[in-house]
């Protein structure tokens, strides 16, 4: 038998006995761990679980006999055979005294209804404080999401453990000495001046209300709390409401597998929007002779200048009556959906089934196409799955982590937060992408490559690997394909003859690679700056063949994982709200999956796949697509080269919109059908770790705003389809019979438990986390290696516009920003259209920070205001996607990548000018007038 | 709040707004402008430092000697340097007593208020300098010439109450020769480079 490790000691039963009881401690559990197991309560405040335990505040000292002082029961872990008393005269009194030290500091009037201090001092049964107060600082309110009121502090110091161990934001300290000692922001400067991305984490953690939600929010007695999901990003992570007459007060994190408890600015303080008195609450209708043209705006506060309120009767006949009138005289294929991976997996599931047997033709697709369709073309063709392949908390478990061309904090953040625990604890981050993201400060090997180099550096990484003799070679031999090919194809990629073209030093490349291919786990995580290219099939092609050869894969710890953007684009693309496949990526034009499908929907299904988004943009101007319908998509915003597709809009002969805001889609519409925000309808998603998840309606939908599965319904019914679904159960039943891979998920069971992961293929399967164990989903059973050589981008810098366009996410907003400009926090940070340019771009163009600049490209021009920021490259221009004043996607290319289908929004040539002139219209409300209320 | 034409959005069109800094792109004031002094320091002596947090004392030590006090920028630097989160370099800096804020004044006053100092009035001394100086210790003149000071022993009891001027130690001072000594180093020229001429308030942490 060998000895066991210091750490199996350390895990084993600890018998000992706890006011004169014998109690046994699992592994390394605290006194008050274990005592709060066994219903014994000790007060407690710097002390909370999941935060490192600190031992600051005294509170929860316990006598542990034989010793001369007490114990903090927080941090002193119990010995066999000790004897522990919490409650006896000496412990009692030293927990009073400190609580009532605490008290005396606290101002007359709290912040918050639940403070702990008040909370353990009313079980204790604490009288007024004797001792006089101390000076206390005065609130800082200059965050528009957080009040700070250090007057509350008793410097428990849990904000600090937030904001630096969990996040790892990194903002909050503790600073000064003695008596003048407090927590600061930064350079102890006010909140809203500080770096703070308003994770609201430190607010959470916070047990006295010194740090709150801003606006007295504390004060108010919910009265009632629903659990949900966040509706934002693909991380899925699992939150509850705190309702008070059907308004949303504040939103908490709630301990789901994703996110343990945690969140980001928009899932703590971006659900205004929902409250927002632009709602869409009455089906609207185009008025006779209201101009639609290409450059049609309209202000969303007064929709009736154009169009007329309409009963559901009125507008449903309507809709229906033109994409029949279409379908009878053009054709099936002239009519097309575009569903949204913002809904639900049921909405998704019946947006598709609609059209597949409503329309009659495949024409259906979503913002997928945008987003990962590439990544997922090459897992398809490699691996024959397009889910990942391991969860991001995986990279907990992983030696390296490899990222690629995605920038989490922004856009993942509580992922984010996951990679900086694992560096914390020990992982090796490399970190690969042209833009310096905040990531880089915690990467063991930054990498800023040249933009659209991918291929270059990836293949020099393979060239490395193979010889130096780090392939796995047994892998290769028992569960892959192709490696010869593709060993002949890296050959001719030296890192020495890639080092010039991707800007990274031939030894940086193979440092890098040796680490990945000799760690026990390697995992792979990337994001748009892989898939958003020509050659974004390719780049994705490459990091598969990457993790293949390395047999990095199939364990807990390693793997691929493709960061989904939206929250539910997983579910939406699962639910076949894809062209050319039906729910669980069956291929429409496989007889088999065809004949399936034709006998459980009864009905006969078209066996040619469907266009694409970009496709059916270029459909509408050629004049073969008439009809659409669209349901909480926004393509005048989020498609490249806006303009052209705008155009396609404006000359469609119908165009029905369900929504709810006028997005800049809505210009161009026949008929605006209102539909329900996520707060207020039940279904599931399913997020970037393959987790089904329940989100539950919290709210009632304003004015006559419908369910929009109702909505989809009856129009369906309108054309001629017999659809009597009850609600989102009923529809997830029948998906439960159409997908094999959530077969064994219930309702039920989603009830209970809010997340289930698939594979779930028998009820009670626990779900499958880590997949691809011993073999690959392929009809072979292996994975296929493609190779790939350079191709470089459809548009290169020249003379005339010498710079690169990058467009992508900011942390503050959503996409195209129909809910988050709308959530007055959010606003208020984040109120107009920047362009970030490096410093000394800048400079050479004359400019400040703050001035506005001009962008061009071939295709349109926008002007914003120029933030200088030296994580941009030299010789790029960085510009998110969701401002109308300033549409990124005006200048965009829709180049296509021939495979995925997917549109180059990572690259195109611009010039930049000083100058310029601002859009006049730049808010919808809500967030810039607090902002100016707080400025005055 | 920001203040417009610096760093936020520039004109107040439908009233004023609080962006985020433009140039506050990236946390950790990605895309800063140093001082020109903070600059030199770095690209000398402080690159000199390895990047790890054991350097933050030396470090910070460095900065002050150079550029004598610690300014935001040098503060910025030094984590950015160190890979270290600003609250944590405020922290360490804040804590000691060494570290200043703000630029001192073309000439140092230091009060004992040492057990023996006190005894022999150095309480009352103290509050006529302030009073004089219309500043609390910590803190310098509005023109710039006289930082205030206090120090709790010199180890020259023998002269209580002890006043060190610059470098000079005056001993058995009181209210009128200390009028006098302030008035003389006032009007006088500065004892070597002036150091900047930026003052504070000299609350405790106001430096901003």
């Amino acid at each position: 038998m060998t000895a066991m490790t210091k750490e199996e000691m350390a895990a084993m039963p600890v018998e000992f006995k706890l006011n004169g009881k014998p109690v046994v401690a699992n592994g390394n559990e605290t006194i008050i761990q274990t005592a709060k197991r066994y219903g014994v309560e000790i007060p407690h405040l710097c002390y909370k679980e999941g935060l490192r335990p600190d031992g600051n505040c005294r509170a929860c000292v316990v006598e542990v006999k034989g010793e001369r002082v007490l114990a903090a029961s927080c941090c002193r872990t119990p010995a066999s055979g000790m004897e522990v008393t919490t409650d006896n005269a000496r412990a009692v009194a030293s927990q009073k005294m400190v609580l009532e030290l605490l008290l005396s500091d606290m101002p007359e009037e709290r912040h918050t209804l639940a403070s702990e201090l008040d909370q353990w001092a009313a079980k204790l049964k604490l009288g007024k404080p004797r001792f006089a107060p101390r000076h206390q600082p005065t609130a800082d309110l200059s965050h528009f999401g957080i009040a700070v009121n250090l007057d509350s502090c008793i410097q428990c110091t849990r904000c600090v453990r937030a904001c630096r161990e969990e996040q790892v934001n990194d903002v909050i300290g503790y600073a000064f000495r003695g008596e003048h000692s407090k927590i600061v922001f930064d350079f102890d400067d006010s909140m809203g001046d500080s770096s703070c991305v308003a994770c609201g984490e430190c607010v959470q953690a916070c047990p006295t209300g010194a740090l709150m939600p801003a606006r007295g929010v504390g004060l108010v007695k919910p009265d009632k709390q629903v659990h949900s999901v966040c509706p934002f990003c693909g991380v899925g992570c699992q939150l509850t409401y705190n309702i008070k007459d059907n308004k949303i007060l504040s939103v908490d994190g709630r301990d789901g597998p994703s996110n343990h408890g945690r969140l980001c600015v928009k899932g703590r303080y971006g659900f205004d929007y929902v409250h927002h008195k632009q709602r869409l609450t009455k089906p609207l209708i185009r008025k006779a002779g209201a101009p639609k043209h290409v450059d049609f705006t309209m202000d969303p506060d007064y929709p009736l200048e154009h169009f007329r309120e309409a009963t559901w009767e009125e507008a449903l006949d309507l809709v229906a009556g033109g994409l029949r009138t279409i379908r009878d005289n053009h054709g099936k294929k002239a009519l097309c959906g575009f569903g949204s991976a913002k809904g639900t997996s049921e909405e998704a599931y019946l947006f598709q089934k609609l059209v597949r047997v409503g329309f009659g033709n495949n024409n259906v697709d979503h913002c997928t196409r945008l987003c990962h369709a590439s990544s997922v073309a090459a897992l398809i063709e490699g691996v024959s799955s397009a889910a990942v392949s391991n969860q991001v908390s995986d990279v907990m478990h992983a030696e390296v982590i490899f990222l690629i061309g995605a920038n989490p904090t922004s856009n993942h953040p509580v992922a984010a937060t996951w990679i900086k625990n694992a560096v914390k604890n020990g992982a090796k981050l490399i970190y690969a992408d042209p833009r310096r993201g905040d990531l880089a400060r915690h990467a063991t090997h930054y990498l800023q490559f040249k933009a659209d180099t991918d291929v270059a550096l990836l293949n020099a990484m393979m060239h490395t690997i193979v010889h130096e003799g780090l392939v796995d070679k047994k892998f290769i031999k028992s569960r892959t394909l192709g490696y010869e090919e593709l060993r002949k194809n890296v050959e001719g990629y030296s890192p020495e003859a890639m080092a010039p073209i991707c800007g990274i030093p031939a030894e940086t490349i193979k440092e890098v690679a040796r680490i990945y291919a000799k760690s026990k786990g390697s995992m792979i995580l990337w994001g748009m700056g892989i898939s958003q290219h020509i050659h974004g099939t390719d780049n994705a092609r490459c990091l598969i063949a990457l993790c293949m050869m390395t047999g990095q894969i199939g364990r807990p710890g390693c793997g691929l994982h493709p960061l989904r953007g939206q929250n539910n684009v997983q579910g939406a693309s699962d639910s076949g709200l894809i062209p050319m496949v039906f729910p669980d990526y069956q291929r429409v034009d496989n007889a088999a999956a065809r004949t399936r499908f034709e006998k459980l929907w009864g009905a006969t299904l078209d066996p040619k796949p469907g266009l694409t988004v970009v496709e059916i943009m270029d459909a509408v101007h050629e004049g073969n697509i008439r009809g659409m319908y669209i349901m909480g998509e926004n393509p005048a915003m989020s498609d490249p080269d806006a303009h052209h597709a705008r155009e396609a809009l404006a000359k469609l002969d119908c165009l029905v919109v369900q929504e709810i805001f006028l997005t800049e889609t809505c210009y161009y519409a026949d008929i605006i059908l209102p539909a329900t925000a996520w707060p207020e309808k039940d279904g599931t998603v399913t997020n970037t770790d393959r987790m089904v998840q329940l989100g539950r309606q919290a709210l009632t939908a304003p004015g006559e705003a419908k369910p929009d599965l109702w909505i989809i319904q009856e129009i369906a019914r309108r054309l001629g389809l017999d659809w009597n679904y009850e609600g989102a159960k009923d529809v997830f039943n029948e998906m439960r019979r159409a997908m094999p891979s959530i077969a064994g998920i219930t309702w039920e069971r989603l009830e209970q438990e809010s997340c289930v992961t698939y594979p779930c293929e028998k009820e009670g399967d626990p779900g499958q986390s880590v997949v691809f164990i011993d073999k690959f989903p392929t009809p072979t059973g292996r994975a296929q290696f493609v190779p790939a050589d350079i191709i470089p981008a459809d548009e290169r810098p020249d003379r005339e516009f010498p710079f690169v366009l990058i467009t992508g996410r900011q942390l503050e907003h959503w996409h195209t920003g129909a809910m988050t400009r709308r959530a007055s926090v959010l606003d208020a940070i984040e109120p107009e259209a920047t362009a970030q340019v490096h410093p000394l771009d800048l400079d050479a163009i004359g400019a400040k920070p703050g001035d506005v600049i001009s962008v061009a490209s071939r295709r349109g021009i926008v002007s914003l205001y120029a933030r200088a920021d030296d994580g941009t490259p030299r010789g790029a221009v960085f510009i998110p996607f969701c401002f109308y004043e300033a549409a990124a996607n005006l200048l965009t290319n829709a180049a296509l990548d021939p495979v995925g289908k997917i549109p180059e929004f990572k690259y195109c040539a611009v010039k930049l000018m000083k100058g310029g002139e601002l859009t006049p219209r730049s808010s919808y409300g809500g967030g810039q007038a607090m902002a100016a209320l707080e400025v005055e | 709040m920001k203040k417009p034409g610096n760093g936020s959005t520039p004109g107040k069109k439908g009233g004023a707004r609080k962006a985020k800094s433009p140039i506050n792109g990236s946390p950790r004031g990605a895309g800063l402008r140093l001082d020109p002094a903070v600059a030199r320091w770095l690209a000398g002596a402080g690159a000199a430092f390895p990047s790890s947090q054991s350097s933050m004392i030396p470090m910070l030590q460095s900065a002050q000697a150079a550029l004598g006090y610690l300014p935001r920028d040098a503060m910025q630097a030094i984590a950015r340097h160190l890979l270290v989160p600003p609250a944590l370099v405020e922290g360490v800096a804040s804590f000691y007593a060494q570290f200043r804020f703000n630029a001192p004044g073309r000439h140092r006053v230091t009060v004992c208020s040492g057990t023996a100092c006190y005894v022999r009035g150095s309480g009352k001394l103290m509050d006529d300098i302030k009073a004089d100086l219309k500043i609390v210790p910590g803190g310098t003149t509005s023109d710039g010439a006289v930082s205030l000071e206090s120090v709790s022993c010199f180890g020259a009891c023998a002269l209580a109450p002890v006043v060190v001027v610059d470098d000079k130690v005056l001993r058995q001072q009181t209210s009128a020769s200390m009028k006098k000594v302030i008035q003389d180093i006032s009007a006088g020229p500065s004892k070597g480079k002036a150091r900047g001429t930026r003052s504070t308030s000299a609350v405790r942490g106001a430096r901003k």
